[in-house]
């Protein structure tokens, strides 16, 4: 059994015991999960306090539709699903101060099309400061400037390991869309963080 | 006007409207006393709000189902180049109060009405507890981001919506949608003092041929300060439907506003909780996706009235017996028919609609192609016309 | 190296670029990942976007893990409490209300100072509450006409529920007219 099939396994197995009222099994559920969905959560909202509230909230609704979650399913999938669109009212609810226009406009939090060429720092010295610690800094910056949909992929991907396929049914779109948006993410970043990134590993 | 209704307007559509196309001028828009086009806000509602890709082409009704002598509506593809650019700022405020407010409002149809106390903040948050009429008197609607509360104090019974997080936005978004395609328009009409605030009235209009002034849809009376409606009437072809105006107001912290008056926390207990909708909100996007789910064939309305569009399907989550309800809309105008199988129909029962609808319900027996019994509840704000072309045509 | 007669233009290497996200993944077939390698070796500006992708990639794969709060599980299960059990099919259609009842009457006595909180959690956990729930007092046993009063009920709510969703909208006059001109129609009642 590859080590996925083998988390799914025992995942049913607790899912199964959770179904059926037993606390313990949700609990150890909870655990095994809840670092992933808060960090996975706290980089889409950007805020600590709301993270909290929105991981916690994620698992409560957890807890009251697992009744309808088919234990077949991918566990993973599910959770970062409710995560996610947590995420997205959120961010709906957040926009509202923002302006009617702005708010409006459905390309507002896009930037697929015309991705904006970003001038790179020009005074970065590659010389003078410890990179690693740089570029981790300046990436999770570029990284909360993403615009929401490319974020949302590319911290499914590259940070928390998802498939494609678990990522087209988390965020409800095509494989396909799952696929350029990861593109586009990545190119975003690498051409903020350019400077950064020109070492030798 | 009746148009056939196809198989294509069984499913959702977004409206009948195609995308924004040039800029040119077109007879039936020039009326008295709108001022011209500004050419930059157009342009920059182009620039926001871009190519309306979700929408399907408007599909012109078929000339063998012409019914009445009202003349068809059918869009030239053209906007209309008068925006009234003050209109949509008010709206814009409106959209945004910038303070939070309190005071005493009343709601008035015909000749009744009710009163309720209201506390509202910046965030669209609002309480309403009622005051009369008596059978209304103690219950509470909180209306939050998302949610939606109405304690019914004398059924001891507490109505709970999770809205669709976007529909909002969405509602927004049809009004701007209907404003560049031509079908709406925003007009300020008017200044007027209401309850010691200075308001500018914006009525919002839809546009049909051969009513060169338009129809009234929504009108509101704007606080040119914080954008407060002060005061909103509700209104379809036959004229007002309804009014709410606040008979006194408090702005600003004098109106204290805490955000504990907005929790769920703060209604008084109930002794039944029922949600409105299903929390998963299956949404169905045919009549032939929902049919599965319940055990009787769903009528529906083979002839709308024009622009009208399926906008959504859901089932009700009651075990015992499913209902399927149908909402139709058109820009801000919307109906519903909600439909179960009645089991053991009164034997003195009427079936068929109402000969002439009176108000903004209506409710009867209908028997489906299976022999089975049908209750239908129809709501909404069609007038008398053209609630018989849904009703007469429903199989 | 020594290839005098290579011949690629700026159209391979945006051809090139375009793969350069799945060549970091390894996610492309072994003649594509060929004519990737083939192209890095002679281009040095894909080359660098090569290596830049893939200290990009890298970097995201190991940014700092974050943890939640410590208080964390004893306020999840605290909110768990609060919901008393989840009700089972199985169980008794009384049993279930009262549980039901029980456990929204705690929902509704809880205090947080935090709006957010009190928007989420509360909000959240009244309205998730009712997943599942039987909706309608009406059983089997009960008559038609209670049957019908709530789907009247329901359908009447669900208008002013949506009009209250809407900032054109008026709950208020929905709230008022619906039940006086359907309690008039004296239409159809079974």
């Amino acid at each position: 059994m590859t080590a996925a099939g083998s988390v799914m396994h025992a995942d049913t197995a607790l899912v199964q015991r959770a179904k059926a009222n037993d606390r313990a099994a949700f609990n150890e559920i909870v655990l095994r999960y809840k670092d992933k969905v808060y960090n996975y959560i706290y980089r889409m909202v950007r805020n600590a306090t709301d993270a909290e509230d929105l991981t916690q909230e994620t698992f409560v609704r957890a807890y009251l539709s697992l009744h309808s979650f088919q234990s077949r399913a991918s566990l993973n999938t599910w959770l970062f699903r409710i995560a996610t669109n947590l995420c997205i009212d959120h961010s709906r609810r957040a926009k509202r101060t923002q302006g009617l226009v702005t708010s409006l406009s459905p390309d507002n939090e896009e930037e697929e099309e015309g991705l904006q060429r970003d001038i790179p720092d020009a005074t970065f010295d590659p010389q003078r400061l410890l990179l690693n610690k740089e570029l981790g800094e300046k990436l999770e910056k570029a990284l909360q400037e993403l615009p929401e949909k490319l974020r949302m992929v590319v911290l499914l991907y590259d940070v928390e390991g998802l498939s494609y396929e678990e990522i087209a049914a988390i965020a409800g779109c095509p494989l396909g869309t799952v696929k350029s948006r990861l593109f586009n993410a990545r190119a975003v970043l690498r051409r903020k963080l350019e400077p950064y990134l020109n070492v030798m590993l | 006007m009746a148009i056939l209704h196809t198989q294509s307007q069984n499913r959702l559509g977004s409206g009948p409207l195609g995308p924004l196309s040039s800029i040119k001028g077109a007879s039936w828009l020039c009326r008295g006393g709108i001022a011209p086009a500004i050419l930059a806000l157009l342009g920059g509602l182009l620039l926001f709000y871009g190519p309306a890709t979700a929408q399907k082409p408007y599909r012109a009704p078929h000339p063998r189902h012409l019914k009445g002598t009202q003349p068809r509506f059918r869009p030239v593809g053209k906007p209309s180049s008068q925006v009234d650019r003050q209109a949509i700022a008010l709206l814009k405020q409106m959209f945004h109060p910038s303070s939070d407010y309190s005071g005493l409002q009343r709601t008035q149809i015909g000749d009744r009405y009710s009163e309720q106390q209201i506390w509202a903040d910046t965030h669209g948050r609002i309480r309403i507890q009622y005051l009369a009429p008596p059978q209304f008197a103690g219950d509470i609607m909180l209306i939050l981001p998302g949610h939606f509360f109405d304690y019914h104090a004398r059924a001891h019974r507490l109505d709970v919506a999770t809205l669709p997080t976007n529909q909002e936005q969405n509602e927004i978004r049809q009004l701007v949608q209907g404003i560049r395609s031509g079908r709406l328009q925003a007009v300020v009409t008017g200044e007027e003092n209401v309850a010691g605030r200075d308001c500018a009235i914006v009525t919002i209009l839809e546009n049909v041929p051969g009513q060169p002034m338009g129809i009234p849809q929504r009108k509101f009376w704007i606080d040119r300060q914080t954008g407060i409606v002060l005061r909103k009437e509700v209104w379809n072809a036959r004229g007002m439907i309804s009014a709410t105006y606040m008979v006194n107001i408090a702005i600003g912290p004098e109106a204290g506003v805490t955000p504990q008056m907005f929790s769920p926390a703060s209604l008084p207990r109930a002794a039944d909780v029922k949600p409105l909708f299903p929390s998963e909100r299956p949404q169905f996007r045919s009549i032939e996706e929902a049919q599965p789910h319940v055990p009787f064939p769903i009528l529906r309305p083979t002839q709308l009235p024009e622009g009208y569009v399926l906008s959504g399907i859901w089932l009700s989550d009651t075990p015992n017996n499913p209902s399927v309800v149908l909402r139709y809309s058109r820009g801000l105008n919307y109906f519903s028919l909600t439909e179960r199988r009645v089991l053991r129909p009164n034997p003195r029962a009427r079936y068929g609609p109402p000969p002439v609808l009176h108000g903004v319900g209506a409710r009867w027996l209908q028997r489906a192609s299976d022999g089975s019994t049908i209750a239908i509840i129809y709501i909404g704000h069609l007038t008398p016309g053209e609630f018989a072309i849904v009703a007469d045509s429903l199989q | 190296m020594n290839r005098p007669f290579a011949s690629w233009d700026n159209r391979d290497c945006e051809r090139i670029q375009g793969l350069l996200s799945d060549y970091t993944d390894g996610s492309l077939s072994a003649r594509q990942t060929w004519e990737v390698e083939r192209h890095l070796a002679d281009c040095r500006e894909c080359a660098a976007q090569a290596q830049q992708m893939k200290v990009l990639v890298g970097a995201l794969r190991s940014v700092e893990r974050h943890s939640t709060p410590d208080d964390f599980m004893r306020k999840l299960h605290a909110q768990l409490d609060a919901l008393g059990p989840v009700p089972q099919a199985q169980r008794s259609f009384s049993a279930r209300w009262r549980d039901e009842w029980l456990a929204l009457r705690n929902v509704l006595s809880l205090r947080r100072v935090s709006l957010v909180g009190a928007g989420l959690a509360a909000v959240g956990l009244l309205v998730f509450f009712m997943v599942g729930r039987p909706t309608s007092t009406s059983s089997p046993n009960t008559t038609n006409t209670t049957n019908t009063a709530a789907h009247l009920q329901q359908a009447l709510e669900r208008h002013v529920a949506t009009a209250a969703g809407d900032p054109l909208d008026d709950p208020t006059a929905e709230r008022l007219a619906a039940p006086l001109s359907l309690d008039s129609e004296g239409n159809g009642s079974e």
